[in-house]
């Protein structure tokens, strides 16, 4: 029996234990969601099973994800400072902020004259290259990119480059309720949906929330190697689940009645970076829609836990570049659970907790 | 099968009323007003002023039930540019009316597509309204609100996405409110046979070839002749480059007097209706 593809109840409790998004009760019941659970679930149950609940992903580094990261620290650090700092003393917080982030102090032994570094266990006396002296000291390491394209000199241009093209920017912060500008903002809200452990939440993190001109919008920042010309690029944000829920909380969350979600959209080449915005709107019936047909999808949930099984939806495993997991499911059933832990790796993910949402 | 021996249609007029700058589009509106529609106009041409002069000088008593909003966008010359002074609102404040009719400390006529057959929901015009989309995208991407590259650059891709799906709002079977679209005209090459076209001018090349789907009803509005000759009219019959159309093709008269033509179209369209008959909310 694949243990993997037909868990036991105890199989799936010790693989969600301690994880705040899952119900200690109901093996495998997600009772937490956010966007990036329940994107997968919408795509393909068998890989929201690999991704969310079984917690694997792909053991290359996810470059996407922590050049993503690198600039939503820049713009953060950005929109805070500019409140009560000049342009560029605010660009020169944002990339200092971000230049510590993408590397780390580390202890080398370290050539005196030419800065060459080696592991703190180094025996040699002296530096195989120069033939100076080596000293122990702690080194800044930064961040070395697999991809060509996103680079942590490429992350720094972009958001220097952003922040000088869009320095008049009509974009103003909306300041919350608590007086905080609405930059990095958690949600979370009650459905009131009852499952069968408890009521479903739904919460997230959302880059910024704005005004332009009288109306609200929520920004969210996104970085692509692709052109950003519109037609091209924006089209797949409507419908999109992560746009209609940043549009949905923030009004049922925060109060905050936005038209949308205004998409700030940076294309990233080898030798520069350009900028469009558009804008992915959502009207009162749009977003009842979405919240119908995601608890709907919750609900169908509920089907593939008290069955422990998560079907293919074989039709989209080569869509959009090809599903992260199609390896998987390529291989026979005996033979998944092997090549899942010798290609993938696990992490621990709570975002509920981590964030203390 | 249904009988349609007694078909008369109940559907709201949706028309396309196309005519150069000065052929009297505007102007032209007060013949509905006369017949006693209840007209109400988006105004992104900033010339309202005629239509209100034809209304105070010939059915004054009909002025209270006329509701305009001009949607325009402030803009200062920098070095011969027409650039945004501040945010460009225009659009979107457009799109608000159209879906509800609230103007800040003034009037609320509550949703457009809620009014009814005795109303009529004009945008006047299609190409200002264009451009004040194409104004909103440009400002969002830090260009300052100005049309350079033209109206049919790169960035013009997002406004005529935006203006398309306005004009499915006007459109829809959801909508119930007689809807003008009035809009200048532009010569363009037809994609299959290469022969220019007097299609609607608005943003982007994609749009206008498209515009006219969104309509059942195309008309002109032209001034034939010259000098004291000169007659100002309203066309219904395909002419040279200019394609026009009515849903009832049989019954149309070839052209109206502009003084008239509008009331005279909408009566031969809506086999007769008389607005005012019924009451209806406002």
């Amino acid at each position: 029996m694949n243990l993997l593809d037909n868990p036991s109840p105890e199989f799936l409790l010790e693989q969600t234990a301690g994880s705040s998004m899952f119900s200690s009760a109901v093996p495998g019941l997600q009772t937490a969601w956010n966007s990036s659970s329940l994107t997968p679930l919408k795509i393909c149950p068998r890989r929201y099973y690999y991704q969310i609940v079984l917690g694997y992903q792909p053991s290359r580094e996810n470059v996407h994800l922590i050049f993503g990261t690198l600039l939503h620290l820049g713009h953060e650090q950005y929109a805070k400072h500019i409140i009560d700092h000049p342009h560029e003393e605010a660009i020169t917080i944002a990339v200092e902020k971000v230049l510590h982030a993408a590397g780390a102090r580390k202890k080398t032994k370290t050539c005196t004259s030419c800065m060459a570094t080696y592991p703190p266990d180094f025996i040699e006396e002296k530096c195989p290259e120069c033939h100076g002296g080596l000293e122990l000291l702690k080194t800044w390491k930064p961040w070395r990119s697999e991809d060509e394209y996103k680079t942590l000199p490429n992350a720094i241009r972009t958001l220097v480059w952003y922040f000088e093209k869009f320095r008049d920017d009509w974009l103003k912060t909306i300041e919350l309720s608590d007086g905080s500008l609405a930059v990095e903002i958690d949600f979370k809200f009650d459905t009131g949906e009852p499952g069968p452990d408890g009521t479903y939440l739904i919460f997230g993190r959302m880059d910024r929330a704005a005004y332009y001109g009288e109306d609200k919008y929520i920004i969210d920042i996104k970085s692509t190697k692709s052109s950003v010309d519109y037609g091209d690029y924006f089209e797949r944000y409507s419908p999109d689940n992560q746009m209609s829920m940043y549009s949905f909380a923030a009004n049922v969350a925060h109060n905050i009645p936005v038209r949308g979600v205004l998409i700030d959209a940076s294309q990233v080449t080898v030798n520069f970076s350009r900028f469009r915005r558009g804008m992915a709107l959502r009207d009162h019936n749009q977003l009842e829609e979405w919240y119908a047909d995601t608890i709907q999808a919750i609900r169908r949930n509920e089907d593939h836990v008290e069955a422990r099984h998560w079907p293919m939806n074989d039709a989209v495993c080569s869509l959009w570049g090809g599903c992260p997991y199609r390896s998987v499911c390529s291989k026979s059933p005996a033979v998944r659970e092997m090549y899942l832990k010798s290609n993938y790796i696990k992490r621990d993910y709570d975002p509920l907790k981590a964030r203390d949402i | 099968m249904p009988d349609i021996s007694h078909y008369q249609s109940t559907q709201p007029v949706k028309a396309l009323y196309l005519g150069d700058s000065g052929a009297g589009k505007t102007g032209s509106l007060v013949s509905l007003i006369k017949a006693g529609y209840r007209v109400r106009v988006i105004d992104f041409d900033n010339g309202i002023g005629t239509l209100i002069h034809y209304i105070l000088k010939e059915c004054p008593e009909r002025a209270n039930d006329f509701f305009y909003y001009t949607a325009t966008d402030k803009l200062r010359n920098v070095n011969g540019r027409a650039l945004l002074q501040g945010p460009a609102t225009a659009f979107t404040r457009a799109l608000q009316m159209m879906t509800h009719w609230k103007v800040p400390d003034g009037e609320d006529l509550g949703p457009p597509s809620e009014w009814g057959r005795d109303h009529v929901l004009v945008i006047d015009s299609l190409t200002h309204c264009s451009h004040a989309a194409h104004r909103l995208d440009s400002s969002l991407n830090g260009e300052g609100g100005a049309l350079e590259n033209g109206p049919h650059g790169s960035i013009a891709g997002q406004a005529q996405t935006r203006v398309e799906a306005m004009l499915g709002l006007l459109y829809s079977a959801e909508f119930k409110t007689n809807v003008i679209v009035t809009a200048h005209i532009r010569l363009i090459e037809g994609e299959i046979d290469g022969a220019r076209k007097g299609l609607p001018m608005c943003v982007g090349s994609k749009l206008p070839p498209v515009v006219g789907t969104y309509f059942n009803n195309a008309i002109l509005a032209k001034t034939v002749g010259s000098g004291e000759s000169a007659r100002h009219v309203i066309k219904t019959v395909s002419e040279g480059i200019i394609e026009l159309k009515t849903e009832t093709p049989l019954d149309m008269p070839k052209e109206f007097p502009l003084s008239t033509g509008l009331a005279d179209f909408f009566k031969v369209v809506t086999g007769g209706y008389e607005p005012g008959k019924k009451e209806e909310a406002a």
